[in-house]
């Protein structure tokens, strides 16, 4: 009884220490940057600044611009 | 939930920018307090007009020179006032994107971030006025080509040159064109021996001032107190007086040009030629100021189609684009 209890709690603890080894391991290999992420991150960086991006913020504020140009919009 | 904002807190005009709304505010930075009970009275346009014409009690003033703070408290309580006239509560705390001067000191930058935190941001962060104002006045930023934009305030002159979303030169001095009309009201008082005030020498550079001759110049009567009796004086000043009045503002405005082009690696001096500088900011719409510029650089020089608007729209993108354009505030990890 005793050595089938000791058998179970050896098996648990290393299936334990198993989990923790591989979510460790994906956890860093989450961390790393890859060698396409400064691509990637640059690429999202300077499409956010093209003028398509730019256009609904230029466009809202020409739509809008009309009268009250000058004078508090609140 | 609170929508973010950006703020271009500039020398002369506040404008602030709602996300997904757009401009919802623009006025004149001043700021006008009881001196007894330190209670603010009006701000803006009302304030404005109370330059020069408040009773001993009451103070109008400016809290910002040549870009930075120079009244921590007083811009602490603008900005404050800003943030609940946009909508903002002590319970929608937005994050909030300031647009400062690019020669601003680390002390001035903390001010900043801390007056308006103090306000009622979530999050400050800050971003360069030339960088903001090339995103706003739609210069091609994201291509690998040389953008020159000039950016001239109420109290500073910045020009940046601008390639794949990064600046690549710059050149920034204090000056601007409240200057400007500082160097009217000199040189009326020395020439012509009557003071008048900030007011009327801004109306005079509106009215006549030019940086380089132009065709129909004219001339206007000038109201002030004579130096000598006291009394209300007119006086005729001609354009050409003006000009000389401001030429050593508008010198170094052009000379701070002349710099920056002179840090521009050889490769970028092509696309400027043909591409040309583009002028943004009030002080920008000078008559004379793009021909004076032209003149001395042999580069065309291009107005911005929405010269008062560009810094505030530019930072307004970077607020829709909040995560993305992060490595754009200053400080930030690029």
């Amino acid at each position: 009884m005793i050595a089938t209890q000791t058998v179970v709690v050896i098996f648990a603890l290393l299936a334990l220490g198993c989990g923790a080894s591989l979510a460790t391991v994906l956890f860093r290999q989450e961390r790393q940057t890859g060698i396409y992420d400064g691509i990637a991150n640059f690429r999202r960086h300077i499409d956010a600044l093209s003028p398509e991006a730019r256009r609904n913020v230029i466009s809202r504020h020409a739509h809008t611009r009309g009268g009250d140009r000058g004078e508090p919009r609140q | 939930m609170a929508r973010d904002l950006a703020i271009d807190l500039g020398t002369a005009n506040t404008l602030v920018y709602m996300k997904g709304r757009g401009i919802v505010l623009n006025e004149p930075t001043v700021i006008a307090v009881n001196r007894k009970t330190s209670e603010v009275l009006a701000t803006g346009h009302e304030a404005r007009n109370m330059i020069g014409r408040t009773p001993g009690y009451i103070v109008a003033v400016r809290p910002l020179r040549g870009g930075a703070i120079t009244d921590f408290d007083i811009t602490e309580r603008m900005i404050r006032l800003l943030l609940q006239r946009v909508g903002v509560s002590r319970f929608t705390r937005p994050k909030v994107v300031i647009c400062v001067p690019s020669a601003i000191t680390e002390v001035e930058r903390r001010a900043v971030t801390d007056a308006t935190r103090r306000a009622g941001a979530s999050d400050a962060q800050l971003i360069e006025q030339p960088m903001a104002a090339a995103i706003g006045a739609e210069l091609p930023i994201d291509e690998p080509i040389g953008n020159m934009v000039i950016d001239i305030g109420g109290g500073t002159s910045e020009t940046a040159v601008i390639s794949l979303g990064g600046v690549v030169a710059l050149e920034a001095i204090r000056v601007g064109s409240f200057d400007i009309d500082a160097a009217i009201q000199t040189y009326v008082r020395r020439e012509h021996g009557i003071a008048i005030g900030e007011r009327t020498a801004e109306e005079i550079k509106i009215q006549i001032g030019t940086a380089a001759p132009m065709p129909n110049e004219r001339g206007a009567q000038v109201r002030g107190r004579d130096l000598v009796t006291g009394l209300p004086k007119n006086i005729d000043l001609s354009a050409e007086e003006v000009r000389f009045a401001i030429d050593e503002v508008v010198s170094q405005i052009v000379q701070s040009v002349t710099r920056c082009l002179s840090k521009v690696p050889p490769e970028m001096a092509q696309d400027f030629l043909q591409r040309g500088m583009y002028l943004v900011g009030g002080g920008g719409l000078l008559r004379g100021l793009a021909q004076r510029i032209e003149h001395e650089t042999d580069v065309p020089v291009r107005m911005s189609p929405m010269p008062l608007e560009a810094v505030v729209l530019g930072a307004g993108h970077c607020v829709e684009n909040y995560q993305v354009l992060r490595s754009m505030f200053m400080g930030a990890r690029r």
